[in-house]
């Protein structure tokens, strides 16, 4: 179902393989390419874009007692929160930490612990687990960090899915406005790269040269208020589920077909998909160089690129789960 | 719709899988007879492990009506969320004749920390050993959004759905954002509800923490000494007075209040003064618009932990007052830590103390803490028309439900 909601983005923060930084997203380089291997087959390295850990940002946060061994995933939600909130203070001011909602958008969660502490308590026995890690793999353990480093204990929530779980994320920021519970909510995305999590990518399919999939990771975040003055979210059609394309062309269609639709990066996925199913459609660019596949970070990437344009346009937010949704933006 | 305006929001169908029954009127009898669903775990090895028990489900509710091939495929997970959720939709008078649910349209609000994790698991010990059959199929299946799948293929649904993972307050944030679209007109209704199945990983996890209870878990008492994990699965048909009215549907509770807060303590820890849980707890109560001396009954969060009963104790007294006739129980005593599923599996229970006008006694607490010893709940009379349950999580998760009798109910 479509519906109307009107937030204004009052501020972006982004890490990922091109850098720290919505700039570093929307004008960095060329994200260098790494290799990992999936679990099954150490030998054979398959081609990934990793977030660089060297810079200032990372080492300050790595350095918070909260984040002391939280792995990657953690790391990065908390660098682009942080990030979003200072732009969006830096442009309105300081925004009550009571009054400020924090909603949490995960896919693969925090599959390095998992992975870890699974494989410790196989190989040396459950009477060896690992009580420092198992905290860590919880799905909301990520977010649990960022509400403390930045100070935030209102409304918290961590959902899960994929980049079409955007539209249900800031659909519930929006309620949360609605009702007064919240002046304004950081709405994030956070996702790590690990060798279970290839080694899922490579079952399914996606690794092969022309599948078009270039494994990453990294996080995404917004800070959003109710509109006025920035660039607004008009609209949005939460994921459902589509078994054929023509179940993802409604989601695509049925706004104003004159607002031309993102075009997701070519070679991309869901980009062959998209050609199909919308002949004849204005199809719009979106801006930086590729930032790899990293679900539900790469649908914050794709926002934060759609929201630099400054104009009115239509968001896919293609999901890996066959569900999907889109967004409408006004300049 | 009425979009703007706070409107009533009624609960029309309950559906419940326990340790202690395979729907809620079973489970309602067991509890109500003070048994508890502990016994040895058997879905996976416990060796090398503190603690071997548990609140397993020793028969899975039958599964739903799939081929033969593609009924292998339903998780555990799932077929406890199936059966809970076809109960309530039942209830709520939702399904049609082939077991569909008459409102495609229909939103989901789940929650779970799990997922199908014993298939995550199979994934993960057939890499590790190099073994690279059957990985799509386990993968693709372990994750949450395949339960919601799972949900939408059985009962014909194609809405929106939200997956709230706030750890042990999942489930009443799940019925707690569904009352909010219902609230604040988004949504006619919307169907809540909670799953967990028990895992070997989380049951490693809460093992080697030492959280777990070696012997009987003991919700409240000074002698407590851990958790019982369990498994199960809780939904709530929610809808508006308004369009349920409408259809000629009858309440079987209202729901009026919801609050959330979040504790910056620590990852595992509740802060000893359990201010983040007091916060909910008023916002509930605010939200409905109610003071304490309504408040009759609270299913309580009560893990046997010392870190949890301590405050949350604390708390219920500050909040409640020591002179208001309130009661309190832990069910999780009885069917287990269910996790994900808790806070929508004990907000069926409460809405059962509601419907039945007596209250759940607690059970396996021999030295209560000053704080909560003369509100424990003894299986009584109702002393109240309002009933509340909490839930406190991993990652500083608090939140509260209030839930009243309707009239004419």
């Amino acid at each position: 179902m479509k519906r109307e909601v009107r937030l204004a983005l009052l501020g972006t923060g982004a890490v990922s393989p091109l850098g720290w930084g919505t700039r570093a997203l929307l004008d960095g380089g060329t994200a260098a390419r790494q290799t990992m291997a999936t679990l099954s087959r150490p030998e054979i390295p398959h081609a990934v874009l990793r977030v660089p850990m060297e810079g200032p940002e990372a080492a300050a946060l790595q350095g918070h007692p909260r984040l002391r061994r939280a792995s990657g995933i953690s790391v990065f939600l908390a660098g682009a929160c942080r990030q979003a909130l200072d732009d969006a203070e830096t442009a309105r001011g300081p925004i009550p930490r009571d009054r400020l909602g924090l909603i949490g958008l995960f896919h693969t969660g925090a599959v390095h612990y998992s992975r870890r502490f699974f494989q410790g308590a196989r190989e040396q026995g459950k009477k060896f687990a690992s009580p420092a890690l198992f905290p860590e793999t919880v799905y909301n353990s990520p977010l649990s960090h960022t509400a403390a480093i930045l100070g935030l204990a209102g409304r918290v929530y961590s959902l899960v899915g994929d980049a079409s779980g955007w539209a249900g994320a800031l659909a519930t920021a929006a309620l949360w406005l609605e009702l007064g519970a919240v002046e304004a909510v950081l709405v994030a995305a956070s996702e790590e790269l690990e060798p279970i999590a290839l080694e899922a990518y490579e079952a399914a399919g996606w690794l092969g040269r022309k599948a078009g999939f270039l494994a990453s990771e990294g996080a995404a975040a917004l800070v959003v208020g109710k509109a006025g003055g920035a660039p607004v979210l008009a609209g949005l059609e939460e994921g459902v589920g589509f078994r054929a394309e023509s179940g993802a062309a409604a989601v695509l269609e049925g706004w104003d077909d004159s607002l031309p639709v993102a075009r997701i990066e070519p070679g991309a996925w869901p980009a062959g998909v998209e050609d199909g199913i919308l002949p004849g459609r204005p199809r719009i660019g979106l801006p930086g160089p590729t930032a790899g596949e990293a679900f539900a970070a790469t649908g914050g990437w794709n926002l934060i690129k759609a929201g630099s344009l400054g104009k009115p346009l239509v968001l896919p937010l293609w999901g890996s789960n066959l569900q999907m949704a889109a967004l409408r933006l006004e300049a | 719709m009425e979009r703007g305006m706070r409107r009533k929001v009624w609960v029309t169908g309950t559906g419940l899988v326990t340790a202690l029954g395979a729907d809620a009127a079973a489970t309602w009898e067991n509890l109500a007879a003070g048994k508890a669903g502990r016994a040895a775990i058997t879905l996976f090895g416990t060796d090398g492990c503190r603690c071997r028990e548990g609140a397993e489900i020793r028969e899975l509710p039958p599964c739903p009506p799939v081929p033969g091939r593609a009924a292998k495929r339903i998780s555990r997970a799932s077929r406890l969320a199936l059966a809970a959720a076809r109960q309530c939709l039942s209830q709520a008078g939702w399904l049609d004749a082939d077991g569909r649910c008459a409102d495609p349209g229909l939103p989901l609000s789940l929650s779970t920390t799990g997922g199908a994790m014993d298939w995550g698991e199979g994934f993960f010990d057939r890499a590790h050993q190099g073994k690279r059959s059957r990985r799509l199929t386990q993968v693709a299946l372990y994750h949450p959004q395949h339960q919601a799948r799972d949900l939408r293929a059985a009962f014909g649904l194609e809405g929106s759905c939200q997956m709230v993972a706030n750890a042990c307050a999942s489930g009443a944030n799940a019925i707690g954002h569904g009352f909010e679209l219902i609230r604040a007109g988004w949504e006619e209704r919307v169907l809540c509800g909670g799953y967990e199945a028990l895992a070997e990983l989380i049951y490693a996890g809460f093992d080697c923490l030492q959280a777990l209870a070696p012997e009987a878990c003991r919700p409240f008492s000074q002698n407590r000494n851990g958790l019982m994990l369990g498994e199960g699965a809780g939904f709530l048909m929610l809808e508006s007075e308004s369009s349920a009215r409408a259809r000629g549907a009858r309440p079987l509770a209202v729901l009026s209040g919801y609050g959330q807060a979040t504790d910056l303590f620590h990852l595992t820890q509740p802060a000893a003064d359990g201010a983040a849980l007091a916060q909910s707890m008023r916002d509930a109560l605010a939200c409905a618009g109610i003071g304490p001396e309504r408040v009759g009954y609270v299913n309580a969060h009560g893990t046997g932990t010392a870190a949890n009963d301590g405050a949350e104790a604390g708390v219920f007294a500050r909040v409640l007052g020591p002179g208001n006739p309130w009661t309190a129980s832990s069910t999780k005593a009885a069917i287990g830590h269910t996790l994900g599923a808790a806070g929508a599996v004990e907000a069926v229970l409460a809405v059962l103390v509601l419907q039945r006008g007596r209250t759940l006694p607690q059970i396996q607490c021999e030295q209560p803490l000053p704080d909560i010893a003369a509100h424990l709940a003894r299986g009584e009379a109702l002393p109240g028309d309002a009933v509340m349950s909490v839930n406190l999580g991993f990652g500083g998760s608090n939140a509260a439900l209030v839930l009243e009798k309707a009239d004419g109910a």
